[in-house]
């Protein structure tokens, strides 16, 4: 006589709340990247999401690429990074591609690939 | 004599005797054996029982002062004033309809970590804040319902209306305003001495809040949206106005199936369950429904009420189980002034369990009926956040014995009670993190815990009086009072006062 | 009868004797001692010895460079004739006649011109300002003289020229000529004109140097009202080690939009990360170049109005001894002015009203430094900005959807180029911030005074620039950079 009554919701609730994120780095003028770093403890620096305000820290980029779970959701990304060439030289790197409410990235999938164009500032 | 009054107590758990004799009925409210929850959740079920037209109108005055109340989120007090008419029309031998109507103006205070009503149907999913303070309440309730039996057939409709508005005149100023609506359908068939009974209910419950700050110089606080174990959905908190203003929409259907001896005495089994939905949304924000919850119920009893001599008992044995889901949105960006629910996930999850054992034994003699009504049980709750991971679990063990007299003198009927009780608990865990939990709302999950799993010990009496000013009339008063000894936490204290005049 | 007769003949005899008489005279003679006269260019006086025995008479051509003191005579006599100095090139002649009688005597006068002189020259560097410069060429020389640009213009006058040249504001360095003939082409002068083009002073800050420290656009809390004073102000620093002038700073508003209506419309624009940021309206600080210096790590204070407005309201502040403050005269009520004030000099206003700071964080500031050589004019013509804005807008009432398309250059926005950027900073609140007005590279993040729009608690809270270890943090992101919510620093 148990009685489950289906919700009255529009959306079935998703099993899986992380995502597998794969950042990838696009500089001008397509010198190999040995590194970047992003330093957490400056404000503007956000991988957030804009629901749940879960600000998570970038790994170190490898190369141009870093990986990391994060909770599903819709994000706004912006950094300065410190970009280290494979030649040796560096530079300060900037994204801002989704700094605000108007420009976000939704990342609902368990997998997602998300294209950084930076601009080279110094 | 008295045996045979006794019985005829017995025979109901709803006060219902001819119009023009009170007296049984006026019995059968001090029994403890006769509260059958079967025959409570039914809408015609009472029809087994003698029953009479009557109509029952009383004052109450309700009220508790708790040092370390048991949630902060309903207030460490309350002082209720309540006018409750009741009638029962007998359309004929076979027939009678109900109707009640309840009106309720009070204050609680110092409510704080919730600006929301109704918290216990709608945790974790609540509005919330810092500050808090008192919170003036008033409530209209309404029933009505019929039922018949036809031959061994019984069945019968009925519906409740619950209107209540909650509102705080100082900053922040939450304003609810709540719409419960229930119907429910019974019906029922008589084999042999028992008599089974299938209940259906629906539910339509809305509430819509706001929370505003009128303070020239700004808000004084900020309101968090809880979402479960100190997390809130960040991106709403604040005080502007415009994020602060939500509705609850939710629906919910039940179920229970009894059976119960056609006279008093037998064996009496109970099985209930429900599942009840509601959706958090965002008024400004295009309706968008940010949390859900779903809770579902299952409840079991089965029991016997039996006599030897004098002596009338009733055993049962229960066990209770609720289980809370929430779920949160990830709602988009609103571009174009539109917001829209992407996906939601479960985050939140609450299991209640209690199980125990309750018996209510009279012993009638001649100059009175001693009452004896020993309990106890266990319950455990348990409640996680998905992530970041958040856990809070304790249980106890209760245990509680009401002792009694009731005196039927003249025109009089005294009774009076005196309740003791213990709670112990048992296990514990709490683990609430730093990161992305606001320290004040940490500070209030830890209290939350202390308070729920601490030792407690109760006393409590209650006093009864009530004069048959005619065959038609009477005149009742019913005092009780309620004490609980937290270890090192300070006593909680409950009252209730009425006074009844009773046709 | 006799009487008659006696008369007559002496008459005639008298006659007879005068023709014997006649009879008696030598011949005309009419000569000159000097039948040419050569003179200099520089003229003077000449004598011409009349020798004659008769009357004569002189007659000159008629030509006005020399004159005679005397046009007849008789018998010997001196005619001294003036001649005049000679300007031109050329020799020039003439002559007059002396004649009596049948006799005549022609006196010429050659006048000798100037040898030519060597050129006059001249190379000279001026600075970019408009200027007056007079250059001394040899006198007594009739000359014509031009430039072969437009942007100098000469005089002249004997044995000077002088050469005006106008402000260089075409941003490069330039070279004129300026060229003086005698007649026949004759060369006489040259002035080459090297015009640099207008610097600003080395001292001039350079972008980061010069810092917005605090924007206080939300004023104070008026009691017993949900508005505010109009105390506003911004602070701007000298976050270099040096002393820097401030002159012609330039103080903007943002010309894209930052925020999203409550009704979600919004505007886009062509993308603009690192080659400038768009503009509106645009004020100057006064000054030639040094005129107000600033020093190390001290600030200036704009303020709207140079008021004291603590005097009525006590949460207000007094900014009567602000540096500069924005006076816009009479648009559509008086704006007031305080004498003491140097107020801001208009280069472009879009909005015909006095002008203030939105008190809800709607706006975004810059301050940049043009060259030396801009001027407003020169802004609005040549740092337009072109593109399309494109205006989206959902109806959430009907759900139909609207857009329209802008151009750019039909409306008031102008492109200041990155190298003239000192600093930025981009105002919102985080319910309507939609997109940042500032380029990436000039601040890529936002800050704010309230923490929603229309936040009561806004009045009285400004944005103020984090300090580490005395110093300014730039980071040319102003979540970064900026303390929201920040108690004024005028606030006691």
């Amino acid at each position: 006589m148990l009685l489950v009554v289906a919700a009255g919701c529009s959306k079935p609730v998703e099993d899986n709340i992380y995502c597998d994120v794969t950042l990838r780095l696009s500089l001008p003028g397509g010198k190999e990247v040995a590194s970047m770093t992003v330093n957490p403890a400056l404000r503007g620096n956000m991988f957030k999401n804009i629901n749940t305000g879960i600000n998570y820290p970038y790994p170190e980029f490898v190369g141009d690429v870093c990986k990391m779970t994060v909770q599903k959701g819709v994000y706004m990304i912006a950094f300065d990074g410190d970009v280290v060439y494979s030649d040796g030289t560096s530079v300060l790197v900037r994204f801002t591609g989704y700094n605000s409410l108007s420009n976000v990235r939704n990342l609902l999938e368990d997998e997602e690939t998300v294209e950084l164009s930076v601009i080279v500032l110094r | 004599m008295r045996r045979l009054l006794v019985i005829s107590f017995m025979l109901l758990s709803i006060a219902a005797v001819d119009a023009q004799d009170l007296s049984s009925r006026r019995m059968a409210r001090q029994s403890s054996v006769l509260r059958a929850s079967e025959i409570d959740g039914s809408v015609a079920a009472y029809l087994y029982g003698p029953w009479s037209s009557y109509t029952e109108a009383g004052v109450l005055l309700k009220g508790r002062d708790e040092k370390a109340p048991e949630y902060v989120q309903e207030g460490n007090g309350e002082n209720l004033g309540i006018v409750d008419i009741r009638t029962l029309v007998r359309m004929d031998s076979l027939s009678a309809v109900r109707g009640s109507v309840r009106y309720s103006n009070g204050l609680r205070r110092n409510v704080c970590w919730n600006s929301s009503s109704d918290f216990r149907l709608l945790y974790p999913y609540v509005m919330a804040d810092s500050i808090g303070g008192n919170l003036s309440r008033e409530q209209y309730e309404f029933s009505g319902s019929y039922a018949a039996r036809r031959g061994r057939w019984h069945y019968g409709l009925g519906a409740q209306y619950r209107a209540l508005h909650e509102y705080r005149q100082v900053d922040p100023r939450p304003r609810n305003i709540v719409s419960d609506l229930s119907a429910s359908a019974s019906a029922g068939y008589q084999f042999g001495g028992s008599v089974l009974d299938l209940t259906v209910s629906y539910r339509k419950y809305v509430q819509s809040q706001n929370v505003d700050f009128f303070n020239e110089r700004g808000a004084n606080t900020t309101e968090f949206h809880f979402t479960g174990l100190g997390s809130h959905f960040y991106r709403y908190m604040g005080s502007n106005s415009s994020l602060l203003q939500t509705r609850y929409e939710g629906e919910g259907v039940s179920m229970a199936a009894s059976i119960f001896p056609v006279s008093v005495y037998g064996f009496r089994a109970r099985l209930a369950a429900s599942s009840f939905s509601i959706a958090h949304c965002l008024t400004n924000q295009s309706d968008v429904p940010y949390t859900y919850l779903y809770t579902r119920t299952l409840s079991a009893s089965a029991g016997h009420i039996g006599h030897d001599g004098d002596l009338s008992y009733s055993i049962d044995l229960y066990g209770d189980l609720e289980d809370r889901r929430g779920t949160e949105s990830v709602i988009d960006n609103g571009g174009g002034g539109y917001y829209a629910e992407l996906m939601h996930f479960k985050m939140y999850s609450a299991t209640s369990v209690e199980g125990g054992l309750r018996g209510a034994f009279e012993l009638a003699r001649p100059y009175g009926t001693w009452t004896v009504a020993p309990s106890a049980c266990y319950d455990r709750f348990f409640s996680d956040y998905e992530y970041p991971y958040r856990k809070m679990m304790f249980s106890d063990f209760r245990a509680s014995i009401e002792a009694g007299f009731i005196k039927d003198w003249k025109s009089w009927i005294f009774s009076g009670s005196v309740a003791g009780g213990c709670v112990k608990a048992l296990s514990d865990e709490l683990e609430i993190p730093d990161d992305y939990t606001i320290p004040e709302i940490k500070d209030a999950y830890e209290a939350l815990f202390a308070r729920h799993t601490s030792d407690l010990r109760s006393a409590g009496l209650r006093l009864y009086a009530e004069k048959m000013l005619s065959r038609r009339f009477s005149l009742g008063l019913d005092a009780s009072c309620k004490r609980l000894f937290l270890s090192g936490a300070g006593n909680s204290d409950y009252y209730e006062l009425s006074i009844s005049v009773n046709f | 009868m006799m009487k008659k007769f006696f008369v007559l003949m002496l008459a005639a005899a008298a006659l007879f004797a005068a023709c014997n008489k006649d009879e008696e005279v030598k011949n005309p003679e009419l000569s000159v001692n000097n039948d040419k006269i050569v003179c200099s260019a520089n003229g003077g006086f000449f004598t011409v010895d009349v020798k004659s025995n008769i009357k004569w008479t002189v007659k000159t051509d008629d030509q006005s460079w020399y004159s005679l003191d005397k046009m007849s005579g008789e018998n010997d006599g001196v005619i001294t004739v003036t001649i005049d100095p000679l300007s031109e090139m050329t020799d020039r002649n003439a002559s007059f006649e002396v004649f009596g009688e049948d006799l005549k005597v022609v006196v010429s006068v050659v006048q000798k011109a100037k040898e030519a002189p060597e050129v006059t020259k001249y190379t000279v560097d001026v600075s970019a300002e408009e200027g007056s410069y007079v250059y001394d060429v040899p006198a007594g020389y009739d000359f014509t003289v031009s430039s072969d640009v437009d942007w100098i213009s000469v005089e002249k006058a004997d044995g000077k020229i002088t050469v005006n040249v106008s402000a260089n504001t075409s941003g490069e360095s330039r070279t004129g000529k300026v060229s003086a003939y005698l007649d026949k082409d004759i060369l006489f002068a040259e002035i080459v004109v090297n015009q640099g083009k207008l610097e600003s002073s080395p001292l001039a800050p350079k972008p980061g140097e010069l810092l917005i420290e605090e924007v206080y656009f939300t004023g104070s809390l008026i009691e017993g009202t949900t508005s505010s004073a109009a105390d506003k102000y911004i602070r701007l620093t000298n976050n270099s080690d040096h002393l820097v002038y401030v002159d012609r700073v330039m103080f903007c508003k943002n010309y894209m939009d930052g925020f999203i209506t409550n009704v979600g419309a919004f505007s886009t624009y062509p993308t603009l990360d690192t080659e400038g940021i768009a503009v509106t309206d645009m004020y100057v600080i006064p000054g030639s170049g040094e005129d107000y210096p600033v020093l190390s790590g001290e600030s200036i204070i704009i303020a709207i109005d140079a008021q004291n407005f603590s005097e009525e309201n006590p949460n207000a502040f007094d900014l009567s001894k602000a540096d500069f403050e924005f006076n816009d005269g009479v648009i559509d009520v008086e704006d007031s002015d305080n004498p003491d004030v140097p107020d801001m000099i208009v280069w472009f206003k879009q909005l015909h009203s006095n002008t203030y700071f939105h008190n809800r964080g709607y706006e975004s500031y810059a301050i940049v430094l043009p060259p030396a050589y801009e001027t407003a004019e020169t802004i609005m013509t040549n740092h337009h900005w072109t593109g399309t804005r494109i205006w989206d807008w959902t109806s959430p009432y009907n759900g139909e959807n609207y857009h329209f398309e802008y151009d750019i250059a039909d409306e008031d926005a102008f492109l200041i180029p990155a190298e003239w950027v000192l600093d930025a900073v981009n105002c919102t609140t985080e319910d309507t911030f939609y997109r940042n007005p500032w380029g990436a590279a000039f601040d890529a993040g936002w800050t704010h005074a309230g923490d929603f729009d229309g936040d009561i608690s806004r009045f009285g809270k400004s944005v103020r620039r984090l300090s580490v270890d005395g110093k300014l943090v730039d980071t040319n992101n102003s979540t970064n950079d900026f303390i929201p919510n920040a108690t004024p620093t005028l606030k006691k």
